[in-house]
């Protein structure tokens, strides 16, 4: 073989009749002119093109190295992942918004309280109708919420990626996401109030989800005269039991703790160090009842005369054993343990915090309670310890007789902050971060105890501020509120937006602003706006991306999502029909790229027609729409969903139905007909 | 060059040529559970591509999504190829093993014969697979959406062909590697035992 190839070689002048030694020469050339314009291609020429490139840029855009340095920070090149999920509450939009950091981009608005077309949320959708419906009053149909505080599940403390709860404040209702799947498995109503802000929050292994209460009002959405203010209007807060394996609240086993009627605001769980505990803080313990329209002083100065609220603080391991062991009222069929028996079981104790808190914030090692008084420059920071060793001593009471403990006995420190403290985060280098509504501003202060051995500055002391755009409420950590914060990324929840976007008329988007808290120190560095476009989120978690494990499609064909499992109407390929029993027509339709099977749906008026479509594709992302013409039904169908919806025929006449997906390039044929005939 | 390959390969004794022709029924019987035939598809869509993994009995891998994508061009539903034959599989490949077993207790000349089923097996397997591929790629249903724009083709039997957005790309499975691992030992049975016998070789 190598004969022969050296032979072919040397006689190779004589095959071309050419000489050889040209041959050899001119072919060294062109390879060294090749590997020296590569070589130079690849080092020196492509990076210093590259690098005029960027200057040239970001001299045209007015960028500064800092812009620069941002965007290379936050930049997710094309087809690459986020490395966190933020789930963001949506505010009155009534959603919850998730958002991959560090690039912001918007991946999914989840339906909650409020139907949404594109997910087929309360659009006709059976299932999707009934769990909406579940959060109805007095047979108002309640179609819209205010979400406030997102709660992702917990294992030990820390996110473990499978649901996600929040609260409506405006109805006092709580919802269950799967984040299998991202949509939303039941909402429910408080029995017992209709409004609430001390939610959501879960205890350390997802147990209980922590629903309290904000304006007082006599319990069971009763009536009583604002006169009697002091005797018959009520706080609460409610523990919801969590069912994870069925991935719902199971009602039966919850119950609600009645409170004084102070406004209880913002709660967080005890973990570690406090597990078994629930804090919560409270403004208007003054118990002003408003009506300025009477000369009376407004709420706004009403309820802050007094210099001090009161933290509450909960003994919910002993709560729930008096719940289980039936020493609760009734009130609309929910087990509510009195005020009283409240007392008597030493349930409930209070300190006295800087009035018109907003947050209390568990530390991640569980010993530290942060309560920011809005009105006061410092956040207080409680000591789970010292609260514990104050309950043996004597104490002064309350006008219901709930003990109050001695601020100075159970208070760790006060650290100023600065202007119109908020709410407070933790991460993993030993820092506290503070929202400042007033200033605004994000403050970054050290910890003590263990914590604070994770930095140079001294324990409890302001270490830095950045400025916000403009008036922060909450912020978000990555993993912030867990045993275990991340840290690296802090995004601060902005009320308002002023001047950071381009103007598009007097409603203006809320501004979600990311900042770089990844270094130790003074340094914090601000990344990017993302502008908010669906109501005024509250607050948002951030959790790693690998926690989750979402489901590219459904498990099997015939999935019904609202059941998580297969759906007893699934309609199997080649199984399709239509079935008439007197005057109800069942229709049992297939859909797949690219057509509706059956594509002739004949009935007659006044039919009463119930509908079920099974998605029979197992291909990522082959999701199908289905639009109605004339009867306000969109549903989304995804691969292997299958689902729903009944209607009657009012009027005869001929319906167009169709895809709403994009889902091939036969998308548009992807359609059939609805034909009502006239009864006679 | 038969010389050399006749001193390193000494038989020694008729045993090896039994324990070869054990090995390859062996061999055989675990290739039921490996795919013989793998078909990839790629598009730009679907980023990890598409997979059908053929056995002798049965289909396996995105047989459901391949048979979506290939309605659009009208071509049968992959489930209606070689019914009979894969219904008959395991009989027929529990004969043949059961053949060649026969073959390691008959001592004389004819043994090779019952060999014949385990040599011919890959032969029949690519001329019924060809046969299958080529009836339904020239078959396509003319009343199919995309019947204009793809034209009747025959998907290679290994290599690659661009048909419309995709490129499909075929190759055997370990189960035909298997195969052809028993059929080399046969044929080094065969050889043993003709020399075990004295009996020269004709080609």
């Amino acid at each position: 073989m190598w004969k022969l190839f050296v032979q072919i070689l040397f006689n190779f002048k004589e095959i071309l009749n050419f000489e050889i030694k040209y041959l050899y020469i001119t072919t060294l050339m062109l390879i060294s002119i090749i590997i020296i314009g590569c070589s130079s291609d690849s080092s020196n020429a492509s990076t210093s093109v590259a690098s005029n490139d960027v200057d040239a840029i970001a001299e045209m855009r007015g960028l500064t190295p800092s812009d620069i340095e941002a965007a290379v920070k936050t930049y997710v090149p094309s087809g690459q992942h986020d490395e966190y999920l933020m789930f963001a509450s949506g505010g009155h939009s009534g959603q919850v918004m998730v958002i991959g950091l560090p690039s912001m981009r918007l991946l999914k608005v989840i339906g909650v309280f409020t139907p949404e077309p594109w997910q087929g949320w309360g659009y006709g959708a059976k299932d999707t109708m009934d769990v909406i419906s579940q959060g109805d009053f007095n047979s108002t149909e309640l179609r819209w919420g205010d979400t406030h505080h997102p709660a992702l599940s917990e294992t030990d403390g820390d996110y473990d990626g499978q649901y996600l709860f929040i609260n409506d404040k405006a109805n006092a209702r709580v919802a269950v996401i799967d984040l299998r799947d991202f949509e939303t498995k039941q909402i429910i109503k408080n029995p017992i109030s209709n409004n609430d802000h001390g939610g959501t929050m879960v205890t350390p292994n997802t147990e209980w989800i922590i629903e309290g209460g904000q304006y007082g009002t006599p319990l069971g959405t009763n009536y009583s005269s604002i006169e009697n203010y002091a005797g018959d209007y009520r706080g609460m807060i409610t523990f919801w039991k969590f069912d994870r394996e069925k991935g719902k609240i199971d009602q039966e086993s919850s119950f609600a703790m009645e409170l004084p009627p102070y406004w209880q605001d913002i709660c967080d769980a005890g973990k570690l160090a406090s597990d078994g505990w629930v804090f919560c803080n409270s403004f208007n313990t003054e118990m002003s009842t408003g009506g300025v329209e009477n000369g009376a002083p407004p709420f706004e100065a009403g309820a802050s005369q007094r210099d001090m609220d009161y933290l509450h603080i909960i003994n919910l391991e002993k709560a729930a054993e008096v719940a289980e062991s039936g020493r609760v009222d009734e009130i609309n069929g929910f087990k509510v343990i009195s005020l009283d028996t409240t007392i008597a079981e030493n349930l409930l104790y209070f300190a006295p915090e800087p009035k018109s808190p907003h947050g209390v914030d568990v530390s991640p090692t569980g010993e530290y309670m942060v309560v920011s008084g809005k009105l006061d420059p410092h956040v207080t920071v409680f000591s789970f310890d010292k609260i514990i060793k104050a309950m043996a001593e004597d104490y002064e009471t309350d006008d219901y007789g709930v003990p109050i403990l001695s601020f100075d006995d159970v208070v760790e420190s006060q650290v100023e902050v600065g202007l119109g403290p908020l709410h407070t985060q933790f991460d993993n280098n030993g820092y506290a971060y503070t929202s400042l509504f007033l200033e605004p501003a994000v403050a970054r202060w050290s910890l003590g105890g263990i914590n604070g051995e994770k930095n140079p500055e001294p324990d409890w002391s302001l270490v830095s501020k950045i400025p916000v755009q403009y008036n922060v409420g909450h912020i978000a950590v990555a993993e912030g509120d867990t045993v275990d914060p991340d840290g690296g990324y802090l995004v601060s929840l902005n009320k308002w937006a002023i001047d950071r976007f381009t103007s598009v008329g007097p409603l203006l988007p809320q501004n979600f602003q990311l900042i770089d808290i990844s270094e130790k120190g003074e340094k914090m560095q601000m990344l990017y706006d993302m502008p908010i476009t669906a109501g005024e989120p509250h607050y948002a978690q951030i959790i790693k991306v690998d926690k989750l494990n979402p489901w590219d499609v459904y498990p099997e064909v015939g999935w019904n999502p609202t059941k998580q499992a297969i759906d007893e109407n699934a309609v199997a390929l080649g199984e399709e029909r239509i079935i008439r029993d007197g005057n109800n027509v069942e229709i049992f339709m297939t859909a797949v790229r690219s057509h509706f099977t059956p594509e002739r749906v004949e009935i007659k008026e006044g039919d009463h027609v119930t509908w079920h479509i099974t998605n029979v594709e197992r291909a990522h992302d082959a999701t199908h729409g289905f639009a109605l013409s004339g009867y306000n039904v969109t549903l989304s169908i995804e691969p292997g969903e299958s689902t729903s919806f009944e209607f009657d025929a009012k009027s005869s006449g001929v319906f167009s139905y169709y895809c709403t997906e994009f889902c091939s390039a036969l998308h548009l044929e992807m359609a059939g007909y609805l034909l009502v005939e006239p009864s006679d | 060059m038969l010389l050399r390959i006749k001193k390193t390969f000494d038989c020694g004794s008729n045993k090896i040529s039994k324990i070869l022709l054990g090995i390859a029924s062996l061999s055989i019987i675990v290739s039921i559970f490996f795919p013989y035939w793998h078909l990839h598809l790629q598009a730009p869509q679907y980023p990890k591509g598409l997979d059908m993994y053929l056995y002798v009995n049965k289909l396996m891998g995105d047989v459901r999504e391949i048979d979506i994508l290939n309605h659009y061009i009208g071509m049968k539903t992959l489930d209606q190829g070689a019914i009979f034959e894969r219904s008959i599989s395991l009989y027929a490949i529990s004969l043949m093993v059961f053949s060649t077993v026969l073959a390691i207790f008959i001592n004389n000349k004819w043994a090779f014969l019952f060999t014949l089923p385990i040599l011919i097996y890959p032969i029949i397997f690519f001329l019924d697979l060809f046969y299958w591929l080529n009836l339904f790629g020239q078959n396509l249903d003319p009343r199919a959406p995309l019947s204009s724009s793809v034209d009747p083709f025959t998907p290679p039997l290994f290599g690659s062909k661009a048909i419309a957005n995709f490129v499909v790309i075929t190759s055997a499975g370990i189960g035909l590697y298997l195969v052809f691992f028993a059929d080399i030992l046969v044929l080094a049975s065969v050889y043993c035992q003709k020399k075990f016998q004295n009996i020269p070789i004709h080609k």
